[in-house]
């Protein structure tokens, strides 16, 4: 097995897990605005909590998607331009994609992590708990992207350089 | 200018188009200083932290529960025993159930994919060709998105502070517009076009219906419930994500247990692949307006031309042209702060101008050469999108005048949220 095959391996195994994070996140935010509207309709217990822990969830659910769209290289991106080149230049633009891709991932990773630390003091309204449980749905997931973004560079370049061995073998 | 030309270079090498949009906005708040880095996740994060942007996850994912369970064979069964034996039988079929679909889900692209998969191949059999076949999908999908549930509409609602329910209810004229419009297309289209060779009979028709009729009633029960304000958009969009669930899985039985996370996942998934150009954009237009660039934009444009009908076919022009490059998300967010106070400034309803703004950006989804639903159905059906565009352009031209159309008489877009109360 190639270095690119044990990679590509690894991060499908991580993006089913991830997936099924997503997934369960999904279940609890449709189980909790169903909560919701059956209370305000029906049960009249005046759970106020239902609202704030949505926003919480989908937070979660949407920002722990993103490393997954990396993963299957889903990212929605102008690309014509792209398929006219050469295979070999194909995978040399894809790389330097990439590498700006991971750098922004990086910076919003970076300054994530102060955002995340700013909302330890506010209190969600209705919801007793900090605003860092959810803002730190950014840092997490884009120190995740990050990670992942590399990993994708490395067996590009690895394809690009084996690309290479290969000719040199003919 | 300069950030213009970075932000070109970087789609045309291929730079997903969130990540152009943030890689902008880090350049834009270095002009700044460093101490504002920390706005951009910030941005980002405020950008989607709302109830109402809960609706689009949950249409979506209603949607993908409907998809799972034949409802298209069903719908087509339908629309072909009413319209089938017209000329295009199958491809004026199309459209309608292009129109019954609008209902249910509100994404042009996700209905161009599970027409191309369906659909085509179906008009195909018949003896279509297949980039007419895609041409008129292309032309139907934009319906989708048209009349509500809508995701852009929803953005557009929540983002320029105009009631959501009053944008549903507003689409739906300009909506039938469209499909009338691109039914008469076909009709008079100089191709021959095979059709079905006799009318269905009554007792078909009733057959039909019959077995789409608890399909049909999505709509209905989702649009009646917001439209006479029972419920907000996000309380119907989990409604609707329950009705679909209880028709896959306790009247069709096509529904099961093991397709549900998939389908979770996958909702989440295209649902975060907006939400990023979203959060990308926010972070980038709270630059924009803190340097206050939307509004000398909006200036320069004023000073153009006073005539409102000129104005608006410049808002008109900018919009498809845009949406010919770039993500129709994105654009919301970037140019409504400079559109918006444009519209206000020459005295139209909000709520009709966020319909014109709504329909020119969906109708640039199908324009060559970057329209992402032609990008989706030559992906699906391997149809290249220069042989679609041919046999596109009568109905692209066809949409244009109906987005004029409602564009130029308010009336139209206003009448159903005048006679609810908006």
């Amino acid at each position: 097995m190639t270095y690119q095959d044990k990679i590509s391996r690894q991060l499908s195994g991580f993006s089913i897990i991830l997936g099924w994070i997503v997934a369960t996140l999904m279940a609890l935010l449709v189980l909790d605005v169903w909560l919701a509207v059956l209370d305000r309709y029906v049960l009249h217990l005046q759970i106020i909590w239902t609202e704030a822990l949505a926003r919480y969830i989908m937070m979660w659910a949407i920002f722990l998607s993103m490393p997954i769209i990396i993963v299957r290289r889903e990212n929605i991106a102008l690309t014509f331009l792209n398929d006219k080149l050469p295979p070999r230049m194909q995978i040399i633009a894809r790389i330097i994609v990439d590498i700006i891709s991971t750098l922004f991932y990086g910076f919003v990773a970076f300054y994530g992590i102060s955002f995340a630390e700013s909302g330890k003091n506010a209190i969600s309204a209705f919801f007793d708990y900090p605003m860092s449980w959810a803002y730190y749905s950014i840092p997490v997931s884009f120190t995740l992207m990050t990670v992942v973004s590399l990993v994708v560079v490395v067996s590009d370049v690895l394809r690009y350089v084996g690309g290479d061995n290969e000719k040199q073998g003919v | 200018m300069l950030m213009i030309i970075l932000f070109i270079v970087l789609l045309f090498i291929g730079v997903p188009i969130a990540i152009g949009i943030g890689v902008l906005a880090v350049v834009g708040y270095s002009e700044l200083g460093g101490n504002f880095y920390q706005q951009i996740p910030a941005k980002m994060y405020g950008s989607l932290d709302s109830f109402v942007f809960l609706a689009m996850p949950f249409f979506i994912l209603a949607g993908e529960i409907m998809n799972k369970t034949n409802i298209t064979d069903r719908l087509v069964f339908f629309a072909n025993a009413l319209v089938g034996h017209f000329k295009g039988g199958l491809a004026q079929s199309n459209m309608v159930v292009s129109v019954f679909f609008a209902g249910i889900t509100g994404s042009a692209t996700a209905d161009a994919a599970s027409f191309g998969r369906t659909l085509v191949p179906a008009m195909e059999r018949q003896g279509y060709t297949r980039s007419y076949a895609c041409a008129v999908t292309a032309a139907g999908s934009i319906i989708g998105p048209t009349i509500p549930p809508s995701s852009l509409m929803i953005l557009y609602g929540s983002l320029m502070g105009v009631s959501i329910s009053g944008l549903f209810a507003a689409g739906i004229i300009p909506g039938l517009l469209i499909a009338g419009v691109c039914m008469l297309i076909i009709a008079f289209s100089r191709k021959s076009l095979p059709k079905a060779e006799r009318r269905a009979s009554l007792a078909v028709v009733e057959k039909a219906f019959k077995k789409s009729f608890l399909s049909l009633l999505m709509p209905f029960i989702v649009l009646g419930g917001i439209l006479t304000g029972i419920v907000t958009p996000t309380e119907a969009s989990a409604l609707a994500v329950a009705y679909a669930l209880f028709l896959g899985g306790g009247i069709y039985r096509e529904l099961h247990w093991k397709d549900i996370p998939e389908i979770l996942q996958r909702t989440a998934i295209t649902t975060a692949s907006v939400f990023l150009i979203v959060a990308c954009a926010g972070a980038l237009g709270w630059w924009l307006s803190f340097m206050g660039i939307p509004q000398s934009i909006a200036n320069t444009l004023l000073s153009i031309s006073d005539n409102k009908a000129v104005i608006i076919l410049l808002i008109i022009a900018v919009l498809l042209f845009f949406g010919t490059v770039m993500d129709i998300a994105a654009i919301l967010i970037l140019l409504g702060p400079v559109i918006v106070p444009i519209t206000n400034n020459i005295g139209m309803d909000p709520i009709h101008a966020g319909i014109m703004i709504v329909l020119a950006l969906n109708i640039s989804l199908m324009t060559p050469p970057v329209g992402a639903c032609l990008f989706v159905l030559s992906a699906v059906t391997k149809e290249k999108i220069g042989a679609i565009s041919k046999d596109l352009w009568p109905f692209l031209l066809g949409e244009v005048i109906v987005l004029l159309i409602v564009a130029y008489y308010p009336e139209l877009t206003l009448a159903i949220p005048r006679l609810l109360g908006w």
